[in-house]
């Protein structure tokens, strides 16, 4: 039964995107059946809370099934077939080596965010972004993660979390206390603020020690599986590495978008001064960050696990990584283009362009689709709508130089850019229909 | 582009995933006072601030919050700062070492200036106590565009502008250095027998150039401008030029400092003998002025020659046309002038930034009206580099209307006084340096055959030499949005959309396009 709903939701989709190799899809077969499902274990999550808790997670609960729901039809998950035949290879794997695990109703879904991340919902349902994707480089990794999300669940951290919530906000003394700061004439948000600061601070600390938890269980059904156990680690030190920086590949995009008729302008991407001499928002209002982290740092779970386990090291596995890996990035395009974000989109498609990992072909056309959309958001002054500026914070180099690049081109530049692009291109491209509408579109532009 | 949850701050432990009690979320919602952009003084955005209430606090006291975005809508500080219950944000000011707010609260008769260094660390406040005839002129005063209560001198330091309660009214320029510098103060005499009035308009790291306005009562219709030369090292006056009936009645619409410390004058002249408020003027003049008040180049164009030549009307051009409220001047790098205005039917002079003052000095002034103001197309003059008219474009616009405000019965007072309350098309005009272009925005109702009426955002724009029009209607399709526009970095505007449904206001930034 479990294995056959599994498959039904994960393997049911609609192949039916327009553009190039992409056959996934936003929704699953069934929105009803995913409903169903999602009552179903909503219900028996319910169930499981005492008389006294009940009404209260009732809420809780369902107000979770409806966002997450919400979720499902804005598009937050993909559905493709490569990736989740990927991941269903993993998790059996990971299943077989841990019969123990009642898998029954897990679902794992394929988030589109390019954040390298996971998460376990705590009723059965499971999310892998698609940059966790772009992280590996084998299927260890994946197994490790998956692991830890599944040891969250077998030790009903979520429930807890929300147990103790329940406890903490419906308990006598918060109530009062809750109550005397907020009715107090004067000084009630502070009094507020400060109760709150504390209340925060015990879920937090206790969220913490929740992963170094997940850690050590889901290492140890990691340790039972085929899969190198070095992984973990590795995986571990990716993600310390990529907690600051995100888009760090090189994108080239001066050569590009020189022209000998139309050179790059360097002032298309020059940094714009600072208001305040600070490296983040100086803000009075803000609680102590390393107080409120959700998560212990990196290092110190490595640490741990080194100190808990004899950590080996064996083959790796890469079955299909490459493949699953091409569809990654050849999706997000699809996905960048489709919530409209442009500037992500462009700097995908230049760093696969730099890393060859894009036909030609379609990198013209993509490009120069882009453009043509860029100019027609401009001209319709809603492209900051979809592009916004550089935060003056971030140091991430590449895409904020696409993101001054696209908010600085006027439209007299895009005319050129479009036209000398396509016309660059021009020999390549002849047969494809979407460059050479984009090509007629600047061609008109550049009549005069 | 950002969303805000109506026009209210709500702060983090609202944003607490538990944190879903309503009692918590009243606590800790708080709406804004007001907000606005942080200008410099070629209307560029710097950024933009929003003040709030957070707490009360014993005493009459209340805990607000200031907080600041950068030009790219980044929150950059949110600073917490507790006074009196009646104390509101008057004006913000950013000279690129710090920022400056004038926190003023009438009821306590005082004007506090807090300001922040370059690491949002809060410097000694400094208060200024108000007489009740001062915070009667400042609140006339906010009322005007134009006006800079705080002036900022880049990389150097503030100047705060004080009406000060003499014997008439008087003025104090109060120089505050972020620099390491001296502070200093300006101040009219103490025993002037003229009531008196002054603005800074223009500024680099040597001088000021102000323009006093004065006159010997407040129904009085005798009118002297001055302008004046001001050290900003040491507050010492370095030379005064006089306007008056009687020596080159001129008005002023707009100063440069030129890259040899010659100071360009620009505005409107009139016959000798004239009174600038009754009578109509000549035409349009520029006059370069050295630092020791000798006046070097002196150029004018007049309404019956010049202009009517260039505009091809047989007649007096004013007399034809109707007459030209002149907002702006702007001057790009070549030394090409483009005088930016709008016509207006029914009065006959023109004003400019002094007009600001004269209308203060006036008292602004409401009451009933008995004729009006019908302000139509906009329109720029290009002159070259001897200040020769070379052309005039207008630019199509709908007519909006504006009662007279009849307490001194001119026309062009009236005019000015309008301006002041904001009765003409025009918003600002931003120049843009680096690309020597300038922006003039102007805010139009449309009123199109056969479709509804509906407003739009226009932008005439001048690069390398030629005029276009931008246009962002202020209407979503389904109708269900309300937009406002925000002056933003140079070549941009802000847009607030509010989603009247979805209770929703969407920000967000966009270029103006050069067709």
């Amino acid at each position: 039964m479990k294995t056959k709903l599994l498959l039904f939701l994960l393997l049911s989709y609609f192949g039916t995107c327009q553009s190039q190799n992409y056959k996934f899809s936003y929704s699953p077969n069934s929105i009803d059946s995913l409903e169903n499902y999602l009552t179903k274990i909503t219900n028996n999550k319910i169930n499981e809370f005492g008389t006294n808790q009940r009404k209260k997670a009732k809420e809780i609960l369902l107000e979770r099934k409806v966002s997450f729901l919400k979720d499902v039809e804005d598009s937050t998950f993909i559905f493709d077939k490569t990736i989740n035949g990927f991941l269903q290879k993993i998790l059996t794997e990971v299943y077989h080596s841990n019969p123990q695990i009642d898998t029954k109703d897990f679902y794992f879904l394929i988030n589109k965010s390019l954040i390298p991340n996971a998460a376990c919902y705590g009723n059965g349902i499971f999310s892998i972004n698609l940059g966790l994707f772009s992280l590996i480089e084998n299927n260890d990794e994946m197994a490790f993660i998956i692991c830890h999300e599944l040891a969250h669940y077998i030790l009903k951290h979520n429930d807890k979390a929300l147990e103790e919530y329940l406890e903490t906000f419906n308990s006598k003394d918060v109530k009062q206390q809750l109550n005397t700061a907020s009715n107090k004439k004067y000084g009630r948000r502070s009094a507020v603020t400060l109760l709150l600061k504390d209340l925060k601070f015990n879920f937090m600390k206790r969220s913490r020690s929740a992963e170094t938890r997940a850690d050590s269980l889901g290492f140890t059904m990691f340790n039972n599986t085929k899969y190198n156990k070095q992984a973990s680690i590795n995986i571990l030190k990716k993600l310390d590495m990529t907690d600051g920086i995100l888009f760090n590949n090189l994108t080239d995009l001066k050569q590009n978008f020189t022209f000998e008729e139309y050179p790059f302008k360097e002032v298309w991407i020059e940094k714009e001064d600072k208001m305040f001499d600070t490296t983040e928002s100086v803000n009075d209002l803000e609680l102590d960050k390393d107080s409120l982290k959700t998560h212990p740092n990196i290092p110190l779970r490595i640490e741990n696990l080194i100190h808990n386990y004899t950590i080996t090291t064996t083959n790796t596995t890469k079955n299909e990584i490459e493949l699953v890996q091409k569809k990654t990035s050849e999706n997000s395009i699809k996905i960048f283009f489709d919530d409209s974000k442009l500037d992500f989109a462009l700097y995908q498609l230049l760093s696969l362009h730099k890393k060859n990992e894009l036909d030609k072909k379609a990198f013209n056309s993509y490009v120069a689709y882009l453009l043509k959309k860029v100019y027609v958001l401009k001209e319709k002054h809603v492209f900051g709508k979809y592009v916004g500026p550089v935060n003056s914070f971030s140091e991430e180099k590449y895409i904020n130089e696409i993101r001054l690049f696209l908010n600085n081109l006027e439209l007299k530049d895009l005319r050129k850019i479009g036209y000398y692009f396509c016309q660059k291109n021009e020999l390549i491209s002849k047969d494809d229909t979407e460059f050479q509408d984009a090509y007629t579109f600047f061609k008109s532009l550049n009549k005069n | 582009m950002k969303r805000i949850s109506t026009l209210l701050l709500i702060s983090f432990v609202a944003n607490l995933t538990f944190a879903q009690e309503k009692k918590i979320n009243e606590v800790n919602t708080f709406k804004v006072k007001n907000s606005g952009a942080i200008l410099n003084k070629e209307k560029d955005v710097d950024g933009y601030y929003f003040f709030y209430e957070l707490d009360k606090l014993k005493k009459g006291d209340r805990e607000f919050a200031i907080q600041v975005l950068d030009k790219n809508l980044v929150e950059v500080a949110k600073k917490t700062y507790i006074d009196n219950k009646n104390t509101f944000l008057m004006k913000s000011s950013f000279n690129n070492q710090g920022i400056m707010f004038a926190m003023a609260n009438f009821k306590e008769k005082k004007i506090s200036l807090l300001s922040y260094d370059k690491k949002v660390n809060q410097l000694p406040t400094i208060d200024i106590p108000l007489e009740s005839k001062e915070i009667r002129y400042i609140q006339y005063m906010q009322q005007t565009g134009d006006f800079n209560i705080i002036f900022p001198v880049e990389n150097k330091g503030f100047i705060f502008n004080k009406f000060e309660d003499n014997k008439k009214i008087g003025y104090s320029l109060k120089y505050y250095p972020t620099d390491g510098g001296k502070s200093w103060e300006y101040n009219s005499p103490d025993d002037s027998k003229e009531m008196l009035a002054i603005n800074p308009i223009e500024v680099n790291d040597k001088v000021i150039v102000a323009l006093e306005t004065s006159k010997p009562g407040l129904l009085s219709r005798k009118l002297t401008l001055k302008t004046k030369i001001i050290d900003v090292n040491t507050g010492v006056l370095l030379y005064e030029k006089e306007y008056s009936k009687n020596s080159k009645p001129r008005l002023i619409n707009n100063a440069f400092l030129d890259k040899d410390n010659n100071v360009v004058l620009m505005g409107e002249y009139f016959k000798e003998g004239d009174n600038i408020i009754d009578d109509k003027s000549l035409g349009l003049f520029t006059e370069v002025v050295d630092l020791s008040g000798k006046t070097l180049k002196e150029n004018f164009t007049s309404w019956k020659e010049d202009v009517a030549k260039i505009a091809k009307v047989s007649g007096n051009y004013i007399e034809d046309k109707g007459y030209i409220y002149f907002h702006n001047i702007a001057r790009t790098k070549n030394n090409e002038y483009y005088a930016i205005g709008e016509f207006y039917k029914r009065t006959a002079s023109a004003g400019g930034i002094a007009l600001t003052t004269l209308s203060l000095l006036g008292g602004g002034g409401g009451g009933a009206s008995v004729t009006q103001l019908t302000i139509t197309n906009s329109v720029v003059f290009k002159f070259n580099s001897d200040f020769k008219l070379t052309g005039i474009q207008e630019f199509e616009k709908g007519k909006s209307r504006a009662p007279s405000l009849s307490d001194f019965g001119s026309p062009q007072l009236n005019a000015h006084a309008l301006k002041a309350y904001g009765a003409f098309d025009y918003e600002y005009t931003q120049l843009d340096k680096t690309n020597d272009r300038f922006y003039a925005c102007f805010i139009d109702y449309e009123r199109l055959k056969g479709e509804k009426n509906k407003s739009a955002f226009k932008t005439i724009i001048c690069d390398n030499g030629q005029l276009s029009e931008d246009k962002i209607y202020l209407k979503s399709d389904n109708n269900n949005t309300d937009f406002r526009v925000l002056p933003a970095k140079v070549g941009n505007v802000l847009l607030l959309e509010y989603d009247k449904k979805l209770k929703e206001i969407n920000i967000h930034l966009e270029k103006i396009n050069i067709k």
